[in-house]
């Protein structure tokens, strides 16, 4: 594990989502390797950001804003928009600007937050490939083919160890 | 040994034992230009000893893998009609050996004989070479050349039961990248011992275009063509985590089976070890056939192949491949993605 990174499991941890050896391997990785440490506590800083953003706070006058809004608005008269409709329309041209800006930004806001939340764990599930399985569907897929071996593996001994190829040296 | 024999024998049976109108043995699919038709009448030979020639022997297999030059003594005993047994004497720590059973397929030619025929004369050209000795008998030579002349494998043949004594693969600069051949070999009459039961593998269910096409929509890939190599067979298999799809791309001569499954690739997978194929990082086995892994895409690609290392790693090269993307704009690229799919299932 020391030599290899951890990957998608670095968002995984971020996230608490990483639980038993899987953690401990990566915690592992992490003690011995400055970059995959320097990208976690990057992980950890945006999350923290993102998870102090909160929903926005009401002005302390807002009460007091609607109430003399309901005074003033004489009851029947005809032709009025909805109180509602009123309060978040600005009348002037600058405050539309600035009302428009504040909604693409909170919308931008919101968008990248799902997005990090959706991305943090990794494509689909772990796999660990049945490799001598696989190996054995491949020769018996290929017997019509000169040059492909005969399933060989795997080659299991008595004591349950599995039989290594012998290593050559030399370069061909 | 015995594949060998099958693979030759699968085209070779083909061509040459198709009945003509007055009887007579001729080649049902004429060899390709230059292709010598004695050539192949030993390689059809060949095929059929594979199978009906009862035997053992000593061979030594080995090869050029991603993890380096590998090599395997093996004790071989085949059983016309049940199997082949082998065993690798003395490989690990306690001195024990190991065996195993490769039991006859239950499907003899799971990708059709033709098809391979036709590959195997579009990328090479037949010939033969000076008669030769393996293990002290006589053997016929059969060579398979590359349009460029150099010679891509030989083949030893016994001229008393056309077994297979010997094989050899070489690359573009002619250097051997694989080869098998009998140390020992004892032809059995009548074989004194039996073999474990058969037990004949099934493969997964062999999917049609349509259901070939369906798999493409799907962005998965599955191309016609791949390192120079062309796709003859795909099938569909059961897999723990769901479907496992197996595409087996040839040119008739050398094999490489591609697994996709999806899912990310587990580190903690034992037994693989990192390198780099094709310029990429992999996961890969130490062994033959060369077994290659990774993920990309949310997919576990893992191939496995009886080619040279030049062809594995435009194979490899050629399928999908993500970097080890970690931080911020990657995590925010994966999440936008699954959003939209979330968004559009069927995009």
């Amino acid at each position: 594990m020391t030599d290899r990174h951890p990957g998608d499991l670095l968002a995984a941890l971020v996230d608490g989502l990483l639980a038993g050896p899987a953690r401990e391997r990566v915690l592992v990785h992490l003690a011995g390797c400055p970059a995959c440490r320097a990208d976690y506590q990057q992980q950890v800083a945006v999350k923290g950001l993102l998870s102090e953003l909160g929903p926005p706070a009401a002005p302390v006058d807002l009460g007091a804003r609607l109430t003399g809004l309901a005074a003033a608005v004489p009851a029947g008269a005809p032709g009025r928009r909805p109180l509602l409709s009123r309060l978040h329309r600005p009348q002037t041209p600058r405050g539309r600007v600035a009302l428009a800006g504040a909604g693409i930004a909170s919308l931008s806001l919101l968008g990248l937050g799902t997005a990090y939340a959706a991305g943090g764990a990794p494509d689909g599930p772990a796999v660990v490939p049945a490799v001598d399985l696989l190996t054995r569907e491949h020769a018996a897929t290929t017997v019509g083919i000169p040059m492909a071996e005969p399933a060989l593996a795997p080659l299991v001994f008595g004591d349950g160890s599995v039989a290594q190829p012998m290593r050559l040296g030399g370069a061909p | 040994m015995n594949r060998v024999a099958v693979v030759v024998a699968a085209f070779a049976a083909a061509v040459l034992l198709a009945p003509g109108a007055d009887g007579s043995v001729r080649p049902a699919v004429p060899a390709a230009a230059g292709s010598d038709p004695s050539a192949v009448a030993l390689l059809l030979r060949a095929v059929s000893a594979s199978e009906s020639v009862s035997y053992r022997g000593v061979q030594l297999v080995s090869g050029w893998s991603a993890g380096g030059p590998v090599s395997r003594r093996l004790e071989i005993e085949h059983v016309a009609g049940s199997g082949l047994l082998v065993r690798v004497p003395s490989t690990n720590a306690a001195g024990t050996s190991a065996s195993g059973f490769d039991p006859a397929p239950a499907d003899p030619d799971p990708v059709e004989p033709a098809r391979l025929l036709d590959l195997l004369t579009r990328s090479y050209q037949l010939g033969r070479a000076a008669d030769s000795t393996v293990a002290g008998r006589t053997a016929h030579v059969v060579e398979a050349r590359r349009p460029d002349g150099g010679v891509a494998a030989r083949l030893w043949l016994d001229t008393e039961n056309s077994l297979v004594l010997r094989r050899e693969m070489y690359d573009a600069q002619g250097r051997t990248v694989r080869a098998s051949v009998f140390l020992m070999l004892v032809p059995e009459a009548s074989p004194h011992r039996h073999l474990p039961p058969v037990v004949r593998a099934a493969l997964g269910p062999e999917l049609a275009d349509p259901e070939l096409t369906r798999y493409r929509a799907t962005g998965a890939p599955c191309p016609a063509t791949l390192g120079g190599l062309t796709l003859v067979d795909a099938r569909e298999l059961p897999g723990p985590s769901g479907p496992i799809m197996h595409l087996t791309y040839s040119d008739g001569l050398a094999a490489v089976s591609v697994f996709e499954q999806a899912g990310h690739l587990d580190p903690a997978t034992p037994g693989l070890r990192p390198a780099v194929v094709g310029g990429h990082r992999v996961a890969a086995g130490a062994g033959l056939p060369d077994q290659i892994v990774w993920s990309a895409g949310g997919q576990v690609l893992t191939v496995i192949g009886d080619a040279p290392p030049q062809t594995l790693a435009a194979v490899v090269a050629a399928l999908p491949h993500g970097p080890q993307r970690t931080g911020l704009v990657p995590r925010l690229e994966r999440g936008s993605r699954r959003v939209l799919s979330w968004l559009n299932p069927f995009a």
